[in-house]
């Protein structure tokens, strides 16, 4: 019975706790998740703080990934037409040592050979869509070669591509121009691509033939090294793609575990909660009424 | 005759008490501290018809009112007073720890978040480390990240200080309430113990009882004389507060565990052991919490303000300069005087946080010019505009009256962190030393080289050659040729200018490698790399983030714990409600059963006046008919 004070403010207390779990149920299903403020589950409120983290640093890894990859596949097309116009550079030593050429066919060819020579320095120039020399390692600021006072193209850069630091290991995002044109052996010491370009021009335009056989026979056993160096390089850059890839592959995997592992963590158990919240209603009703009831039961009511 | 009608008469004005009584009762069932009173009736005295001498057996003299007592049960209000002692500790303790643990703030503006953010973004920045876009977005996340260490200081200091007055008041509570109980004491001992006054100044003696034992947990024992002594805990060693009718103070002050709650604090302290019950004992625990927690947010700001900074100093920026501090770790908090005229607005710039004075500074202005000097008042300077000393500028601006001043304080921790003011090119994402292998190399030795600002082996130039020599490495300037130094090929580290670097591989004769400095407009991610991977740098506690972590993670399981405490301290104290009720609370429906069987007991008693009368008058009839 209701009759002293204590038992009144005990009923009252009672019902404003049932509605006080009624509301917090209620904001629960709201928001969908089970941890509102970090008492709810200390533990759980840690450990979801850790995947966001995850799941943050996997967002950025991917975003290091994609510029990675738009810079590699540039190097990579790059490189392509510099195997390319290597190729051709070859046939061209080839035909210019063939004896029934006059003069003028040799000319013809030298002047492609020049042109050959000015595209390479082009692709050796390229920039990616952010305006960064894709050869110049870390001084992506400017041209990555440049002529001397000699013509000899010589390399600005310093340093090495800027790196993509994953998880698991560091990918260099792009090609240092050395790697790809300089260190070709030649007769004496080395040489780089643009020489031998240079080179095939003006052993075209040699006008001894025994002169010009050995000029051209150089330049080709030169063209086939430059040749294999740019397929060597150009087979770096696809393992590095495909490591990209691997790597694009293992995030995804990482995030959908992070992601549901979130959702088993924090997120409410719909079925659960709706189920729970109708019996609690039910409670806080029936508590209601039959306080309702039960106040209104007392002696006084029979004193008349 | 005489003897009926009188006996009556007493049942009938007994009865009416014992109405009233039954009225008070109803009239006060929801007064608090209000104790149900009982009734207690006695026969009255033999005494007027028949004396010692003279044994005539008579039928008694009625009854009376021996005492109007209260029903109330010393135990079960203190079993109660106990109860209620160990809810308002938990419940206070749980008050405060819910606004500690809304200090780190939620969702997205939460300090944990803003560091993982700063990271982040110096992850996107590594990505692409020369877009303007990516550095502007890493300076915005530096700036919330040391904004967020700032509002979260301030909200700790917020708290502190509201503990510290709760307390305060509460102690002033405590000593107002022994006061009043002191006096009742006094009261109590004049009424002589019994009486309706005695008992509404029991009444009002159990109230502040309960109110004071919800501040502290308190021991009542009986003095004598209806007098109570109260002491702070149980146990007869416990100190007094109440000692018969006089009252000890108590206050509390700064002790080396935090508060301290001391006896008479305006003379001759003596610090006492607060037993662990009552909501100033939740209120001191609470302010521990805050200030630990408090110094473990500051050493977090500090640890991550100079983990960010040495890695940034240790870049170069856009402009190929070498890169400075990130964050301030000391700000100055300018403070007003009290009896300034003017409304000059003070702008502060600290320069170098460590050349700042500990005793702060004293900006003053006399009418024409303005004089700063540090707080201990050495070093002044003055002039019309901006002042500097030890590396900190000082702005006035606005006007100001003569004999103005300004206090400069320093302020360090996570209250003092805050961006330096830095251009998106001056963030310094490229590393200060490139190391590139020739194109002609033919051996797979790679050079490492890394920041040493001690290292001063070799003459300061823009670059170097290592060449591989049969000998060893001969070290020479690319721009002239000229050997510089030499060093064995031994694998070991080679001091340069400013930087160590150290040949690792197998080099063949005649491989060169290249040690030049990073220039304008640098591609390099290393140092933004350096400074992404010092996320993961170990220290107290593991990582920066783990262990801000275990700090979020340590409030909210104190406060979870916190909250089981209180559900059951609460189940506690309703059942010690419930059986204090039972024995001394009003209870309607009993008062209303006591109601109906009193008014027929006055009613009979009523009768039997009536009888006495018919008996009389039959009698006086039976008199005039003789």
């Amino acid at each position: 019975m209701l009759t002293t004070r204590v038992a009144h403010d005990a009923a009252t207390a009672r019902m404003t706790a049932l509605s006080a779990e009624v509301g917090k149920l209620q904001a629960a299903i709201a928001t969908g998740q089970r941890i509102a403020s970090a008492d709810d589950d200390p533990a759980g409120a840690a450990r979801l703080a850790a995947i966001d983290r995850a799941l943050a640093t996997a967002a950025s890894e991917r975003n290091g990934i994609d510029r990675a990859a738009t810079r590699l596949t540039a190097t990579d097309a790059a490189l392509g037409g510099v195997g390319t116009l290597l190729q051709r550079a070859k046939e061209i030593a080839l035909a210019g040592g063939t004896a029934t050429l006059n003069a003028a066919d040799r000319a013809t060819l030298a002047a492609e050979a020049g042109q050959l020579s000015e595209q390479l320095n082009g692709y050796a120039n390229t920039r990616d869509s952010d305006g960064a020399s894709l050869f110049a390692g870390a001084r992506t600021g400017g041209a990555a070669y440049v002529a001397d006072a000699s013509g000899a193209m010589r390399w600005q850069g310093a340093g090495t591509a800027a790196v993509l630091a994953l998880d698991d290991g560091a990918i260099p995002t792009g090609i240092d121009g050395p790697q790809a044109f300089d260190g070709l052996p030649a007769a004496a010491g080395t040489t780089d691509a643009f020489a031998l370009l240079t080179g095939l021009g003006a052993a075209l335009g040699q006008p001894d033939p025994a002169r010009r056989a050995a000029a051209l026979a150089a330049a080709q056993s030169g063209l086939d090294a430059a040749i294999s160096r740019t397929a060597d390089t150009r087979a770096t850059v696809g393992t590095r793609l495909a490591r990209l890839d691997t790597e694009t592959a293992r995030l995804d995997a990482a995030t959908t575990a992070l992601a549901t592992d979130q959702t088993k963590t924090g997120s409410l158990d719909m079925t659960v909660a709706i189920a729970r919240l109708q019996r609690l209603t039910t409670v806080l009703q029936a508590a209601q009424l039959s306080f309702v009831k039960v106040a209104g039961l007392n002696l006084w009511d029979y004193l008349r | 005759m005489t003897d009926l009608l009188g006996i009556a008469a007493s049942g009938v004005s007994a009865y009416q008490t014992a109405l009233a009584v039954v009225g008070e009762n109803v009239a006060n069932a929801d007064t608090p501290g209000y104790v149900r009173r009982t009734i207690v009736l006695a026969t009255a005295a033999s005494g007027g018809a028949g004396s010692e001498t003279d044994r005539a057996i008579g039928a008694g003299n009625g009854v009376r009112v021996a005492d109007v007592g209260r029903a109330g049960d010393a135990l079960k209000a203190g079993a109660l007073r106990d109860a209620g002692s160990d809810l308002a500790r938990i419940s206070t303790r749980a008050d405060w720890l819910t606004r500690l643990q809304s200090a780190f703030g939620s969702g997205d503006a939460s300090l944990v978040k803003r560091i993982g953010g700063f990271f982040d973004a110096a992850q996107d920045l590594s990505a692409s480390p020369a877009s303007v876009a990516s550095r502007t977005i890493f300076l915005d996340r530096a700036d919330q990240t040391a904004a967020a260490f700032r509002a979260t200081a301030r909200d700790l200091t917020g708290i502190a200080t509201g503990i510290a007055t709760a307390t305060a008041e509460q102690a002033a509570q405590v000593n107002r309430l022994t006061a009043t109980i002191a006096g009742i004491n006094a009261a109590v001992a004049r009424t002589g113990g019994s009486g309706a006054a005695n008992n509404a100044l029991l009444d009002q003696r159990d109230a502040a009882l309960a109110s004071l034992s919800d501040l502290v947990r308190i021991g009542v024992t009986n003095a004598g004389n209806g007098k109570v002594n109260v002491r702070l805990g149980d146990g007869p060693n416990a100190p007094l507060l109440v000692n018969s009718a006089t009252a000890t103070a108590i206050g509390v002050r700064d002790g080396p565990g935090g508060a301290e709650v001391v006896l008479h604090p305006t003379h001759a302290p003596v610090a006492v052991r607060l037993p662990a019950s009552g909501s100033l004992a939740g209120l001191i625990e609470a302010g521990q919490r805050v200030v630990a927690t408090a110094a473990a947010i500051d050493a977090l700001a500090t640890r991550f303000a100079t983990a960010a900074n040495s890695q940034h100093e240790a870049g170069v920026d856009t402009a190929g300069n070498d890169g400075t501090a990130l964050f301030a770790t000391v700000t100055l908090d300018v403070t007003a005087g009290k009896a300034n005229g003017g409304a000059a607005a003070i702008d502060t710039a600290v320069g170098n946080a460590a050349a700042i004075a500990p005793s702060g500074y004293v900006l003053g202005f006399d009418g024409s010019a303005w004089s700063l000097a540090r707080g201990d008042g050495s070093g002044a300077v003055s002039g019309a505009g901006p002042l500097t000393l030890d590396g900190v500028t000082v702005t006035p601006s606005g006007i100001a009256a003569a004999g103005d001043s300004f206090v400069l304080a320093p302020v360090g921790g996570a209250a003092g962190i805050a961006l330096r003011p830095l251009a998106p090119a001056q963030v310094a994402a490229a590393s200060r030393w490139l190391a590139d292998a020739g194109g002609a190399n033919t051996g797979s030795g790679i050079a490492s080289v890394r920041v040493d600002p001690a290292a001063a082996g070799l003459p300061p130039l823009p670059a170097y050659r290592l060449t591989v020599t049969a000998t060893g490495i001969a070290i020479s300037d690319p721009a002239t040729g000229a050997v510089i130094g030499t060093a064995a090929l031994d694998g070991s580290t080679i001091a340069g200018a400013g930087f160590g670097v150290t040949l690792s591989g197998t080099p063949a004769i005649g491989d060169s490698f290249t040690i030049s400095r990073a220039t304008a407009a640098s591609g390099d991610n290393g140092n933004i790399r350096a400074l992404v991977a010092a996320r993961g740098g170990g220290g107290a506690g593991g990582t920066i983030e783990a262990s801000l972590d275990a700090t979020v993670t340590g409030v909210a399981a104190s406060l979870s714990g916190t909250h089981a405490l209180a559900a059951s301290a609460t189940a506690v104290r309703d059942d010690a409600a419930r059986a204090n009720d039972a024995a001394g609370g009003v209870d309607l429906d009993r008062e209303a059963a006591e109601l109906t069987r009193l008014q027929a007991a006055y009613r009979a008693n009523a009768q039997v006046i009536a009888a006495a009368r018919e008996l009389f008058t039959s009698l006086l009839q039976a008199v005039a008919a003789a």
